[in-house]
């Protein structure tokens, strides 16, 4: 997305620059009549000039092989809650409304004076409730509490000769025409994108290349861009052009095959005989068939557009774009409801007459009775079918929850035009953008967003906007489906209805709200500060609404609307960019008097797993990006030693009576950390660590353990979201030329939930909300102490230090009832750096780390549930050594600022686990810092 | 009767729609070439301020665009590169 943006930014601002660059003699004879003339008096002279040196600071003037920028960034992404059928035994609770945090760090890098490379990684971990089909309440509240949820996948519900479903009150018919959401929440998941541009400027050109990937546990994305530029006209047009490829391939987790109550909304395996079949496949995992939708989509889309300069303060830029795509293009998750009302009875008339048995032989005598039999058992069902019919007026109705079906190709057109005008008085622009989009689904949409950019001197600019989105329905979009036909259906050797795909009207079918017709108004402000050190701070917020009352002419039903907040964060830092203020206090920083000596004094070098073990000069800034990823893959360890199945089974779970019923296959842990130092002296820096958290547990059923196949056991759990943010401070006891020492205390705030829940269809069959094990928990709950000792020394090429850290929990238990154990750590280091800009370490780690107390599960709901270790506390925990192999390179031109990227891999040597515990595999920590 | 018996729109309408669409953004742009006021690299330092920018918060976009995109049928549009399913 970096790529993305700048490819934005760069016509007319390239354009701008190399204009300007030409006439750079001129300008300094030119400027201030012509600014005199015509800017208001708070626009000096100097502060066009200043402009026009901004200009030609814009990124692609830069020296060979530096480091341009780099961002980091937070995101939240929030839902109010949605209106919902809890289903009828409240199993689908959806309390947690859907959220995503997304953290994101983008670097770039200047390789020659023309050509650069971009970097650019996001993660989004999402978790709550989505809604999962939708469907008037009369099919979904039937007489007996049953729900579209049926084992059997069918329900039988009355609708009048409109096709007005009708429902119980509670012993009579009443209307119940109302939709409502059926809801699904599911454990966090994960995204996480890795995307790389390279670029290339002539001077009235430019090209960029492209490509990345994108991955979740279902969605896998691999994509390539290619986009260029060209100024023609005296630069005052620029005309830029490109196209892109991504193929995506589509895993969705269904369900565990047709074991009821397997996926507790569908049984997917009814389906195998729909034209989707092909996709539902069916994956044996340690004996338990589960169901997984396969498939794979490839789209292209090709834009063409023209950036103009109309006048000294207006532009205005027209585009066309094509998109196509093909193949799956359903959401694997959406279902739809479909009912089948049987036509109004005839009626039977006359019952059958008897049978004349005179002049017959016995045998014909028993045939003709038995004919009749049956013809008066068909007839009274008739009659009292009709009967029914003719009291009530109800249409007997079966209602089928299918997999939606989406066309396998699509193509779509989009228009769009942005215009910007400069207001030199209130010093502002007015920024107006229109897109139009229409495809062969039959949806047409219409986006106008307004913005007033307000530079309100000292670097702000403060950007109210507002947005207004329309769309309408595509042609195969229905909130559910009803019919007035005979249900297309064949039963087979158990009596169990199947719908005969061929049979039914519409070959394609949504109930997937983002198909609607509805209207979206939107309205939110960015604010971003440009500092004088070439940092940029941004932020900001906006408010959705969604609803189908936006639409002109009305949309989609008010049970489909919803908001949502979002807001972000975000800090850049460009360092070769000394820039001012847009009011042209043009500041060329001199670089900061302690970044010279930051890069060579004792502790700026420590490995890139050790955490607070350098302290910068007063004045010094910092921001850090620091990845930590742990893996686990066993087998599993009793101490040291490798117990066999039986032994965890027995003993493993205790107290729980059931015993162990899994045991961990494999766990790996994620964790990203945005980090802001400040060092308001040269003796105390001040640090807040933001971090986010996901993990991924893979399990498998003891061998030998009976497993009850109506209710196997969980196999994979997953987690993720915003872990515990660390405010801490350093104070430097002494600094000497070779040697210097500090202590650390930290405090790490209890941000981070320690109540996430397993998944609703799973939790569903133990009869009660089930959390996560400790370690799937992404923060402690509690506020613990972080105290640190860190001593530092160097002499010339060398490098070394040793640290003793500790994290000491208080104020617990948690809310959750349990208290994690106390941790303490030592380790001890020493490095060599060849050259300025590479360096290496070797480091020694031991760690020592208590076991939780308190139980995160009641042990009844335990035992129902089966347990495996990792969800009783005596099984965490424990010592181990460790050996870390690090490596450091300085960033491109920061080698004397002490910018750097680091890693660091983490290899067990001995581990002594409390209980029984998957062994570590070891650590990877990489850590990216710049100061400014 | 089966209600969806409007189901799919003719392709071609959608193109006939957007290639006169194409040809009114054509004329529009040649327009622009033509009419516009000749403006010297030296009067076009507002142009360089950041409230005239393409985009002032580009990394904010980049957030708000990746919630329009899940969220809406057609906001991936052609500048999507691998946003992901979104499909929550």
């Amino acid at each position: 997305m970096a790529a993305t943006e700048r490819g934005h930014l760069r016509p007319l601002a390239r354009a701008v620059r190399s204009a300007l660059a030409s006439r750079l003699a001129h300008i300094a004879r030119r400027t201030a009549p012509a600014t005199t003339q015509s800017a208001p008096r708070r626009d000096s002279p100097a502060a066009l000039a200043a402009l026009t040196l901004a200009a030609l600071a814009l990124p692609g003037v830069c020296s060979a092989f530096e480091t341009r920028d780099a961002l980091f960034q937070y995101s939240r992404y929030e839902e109010d809650g949605r209106s919902f059928w809890p289903g009828p035994d409240d199993s689908v609770d959806a309390k947690e409304p859907l959220r995503v945090d997304s953290e994101r760090v983008a670097m770039g890098l200047a390789l020659t004076g023309r050509l650069s490379l971009d970097a650019n990684y996001v993660q989004d971990t999402w978790s709550g409730a989505t809604p999962l089909t939708t469907a008037p309440q009369g099919l979904m509240n039937i007489v007996t509490g049953a729900s579209t949820y049926y084992p059997d996948n069918t329900v039988t519900a009355f609708v009048d000769q409109a096709l007005v479903p009708y429902g119980y009150d509670p012993n009579a018919l009443v209307p119940r025409p109302g939709i409502v959401h059926m809801m699904t929440s599911a454990s966090a998941e994960t995204r996480r994108q890795l995307d790389l541009t390279l670029g290339y400027e002539w001077d009235r050109a430019s090209i960029e290349i492209g490509g990345g990937a994108s991955d979740e546990p279902d969605f896998q994305s691999r994509f390539v861009n290619l986009d260029g530029t060209m100024d023609f006209n005296d630069k005052r047009t620029t005309l830029n052009a490109g196209g892109s490829y991504t193929h995506s391939a589509i895993s969705a987790h269904l369900g565990l095959g047709t074991i009821p109550p397997a996926r507790a909304f569908t049984d997917y395996g009814l389906y195998l005989d729909s034209p989707a079949a092909t996709r539902i496949v069916s994956i044996e995992h340690d004996s338990i068939p589960e169901l997984f939708f396969r498939g794979s989509r490839d789209e292209w889309s090709a834009h063409l557009g023209l950036t103009q300069v109309l006048d000294r303060k207006s532009t205005l830029s027209l585009g066309v774009g094509y998109s196509r795509s093909r193949g799956s293009l359903e959401n694997p998750y959406k279902l739809v409801v479909m009912g089948f009302a049987a036509p109004p009875p005839a009626n039977p008339g006359a019952p059958p007459p008897l049978p004349v048995l005179t002049g017959l032989t016995l045998p014909q005598r028993l045939a003709a009775t038995r004919a009749y039999t049956l013809a008066l058992a068909a007839y009274n069902r008739a009659l009292a079918e009709y009967n029914r019919f003719a009291t009530t007026g109800m249409l007997l109705t079966t209602v089928f929850n299918l997999p939606e079906s989406r066309p396998d190709r699509r193509g779509q057109w989009t228009l769009n035009a942005d215009y910007s005008r400069y207001f030199s008085t209130p010093n502002a622009a007015l920024n107006v953008q229109y897109r139009w989009s229409a495809d062969d689904w039959g949806i047409d949409a219409h986006a106008l967003e307004l913005q007033w950019r307000q530079g309100i001197g000292r670097g702000w600019v403060v950007t109210p906007r507002v947005r207004y989105y329309t769309q309408t329905h595509a042609d195969f979009y229905r909130a559910y489906y009803m019919f007035l036909e005979q249900a297309p259906v064949t039963l087979d050797a158990f009596g169990i209805p199947h719908l005969d795909f061929a049979r039914i009207g519409p070959r394609h079918y949504s109930s997937d709200q983002r198909l609607s017709a509805y209207g979206a108004a939107s309205a939110g402000i960015s604010i971003s500060r440009r500092f004088a050190r070439g940092v940029s701070l941004e932020a900001g917020i906006e408010r959705y609404i969604h609803a189908g009352s936006l639409a002109p002419g009305g949309g989609e039903g008010g049970f489909a609307d919803f908001n949502y907040w979002s807001f972000d964060v975000g800090l850049r830092i460009e360092p070769g960019s000394r820039a001012g203020d847009d009011t042209g206090a043009f500041a060329a920083h001199a670089g900061h008097g302690g970044h010279d000596r930051h890069g060579s004094h004792p502790g700026a070098l420590v490995p890139a797993g050790v955490d607070g073990a350098h302290m910068m000069p007063a004045g010094t800034m910092m921001a850090g990006y620091r990845f930590g990823w742990t893996a686990q893959s066993g087998p599993v360890l009793r101490g040291t030693a490798e117990p066999g199945d039986f032994d965890i089974a027995v003993r493993g779970c205790t107290p729980a009576n059931s015993g162990c019923i899994t045991a961990p296959v494999d766990m790996t842990m994620s964790m990203h950390m945005l980090e802001l130092m400040y060092a308001p002296t040269d003796r105390v820096n001040l640090m807040v660590m933001l971090h986010a958290m996901d993990m991924d547990m893979n399990m498998r059923p003891l061998n030998g353990i009976g497993i009850d196949p109506a209710s196997p056991p969980h196999t994979h759990h997953d987690t993720g979201g915003v872990g515990d943010t660390t405010v801490a401070a350093l104070v430097k006891l002494f600094e000497t030329t070779h040697h210097e020492m500090h202590l650390g205390l930290g405090i790490s705030i209890p941000t981070g939930a320690v109540d996430l829940e397993m998944s609703h269809a799973g939790a569903h069959s133990h009869g009660g909300d089930l959390l996560m094990d400790y370690g799937m928990q992404l923060g402690s709950g509690t506020w613990d102490v972080l105290p640190s000792a860190t001593y530092n020394g160097r002499a010339g090429r060398l490098w070394w230090g040793a640290q003793i850290e500790a994290a000491r929990r208080t104020g617990g238990p948690n809310e959750s009832g349990y208290t994690l154990g106390d941790r303490f750590g030592a380790s001890a280091w020493a490095g060599w750096s060849p050259a300025d800009w590479i360096s290496g370490s070797v480091r020694g780690v031991y760690t020592a780390e208590g076991a939780p107390a308190g139980l995160v599960n009641d042990l009844d709901l335990l035992t129902a549930m089966g347990p495996g270790p990792q969800d009783l506390p005596q099984n965490y925990g424990g010592r181990a050594w460790d050996v870390g192999f690090g490596l450091s390179l300085a960033l491109p031109g920061r080698r004397h600022s002490g910018d750097r990227i680091g890693v660091e891999w983490l290899q067990p040597v001995s581990q002594h686990v409390r209980g029984y515990q998957l062994r570590r595999d070891g650590s990877l920590s990489v850590n990216l810092q710049m100061t400014f | 009767m089966n209600p969806l018996s409007h189901e799919s729109t003719p392709n071609a309408v959608v193109q006939t729609r957007a290639r006169r669409a194409a040809a009114a953004l054509a004329l529009a742009c040649a327009g622009l070439l033509c009419g516009c006021a000749s403006v010297a690299p030296w009067e076009r330092g507002h142009l360089a301020r950041p409230q005239m920018t393409p985009e002032p918060h580009p990394a904010q976009r980049a957030v708000l665009d990746h919630a329009y995109g899940s969220r809406e049928a057609t906001s991936a549009g052609a500048a999507a590169k691998g946003a992901g399913c979104g499909c929550y």
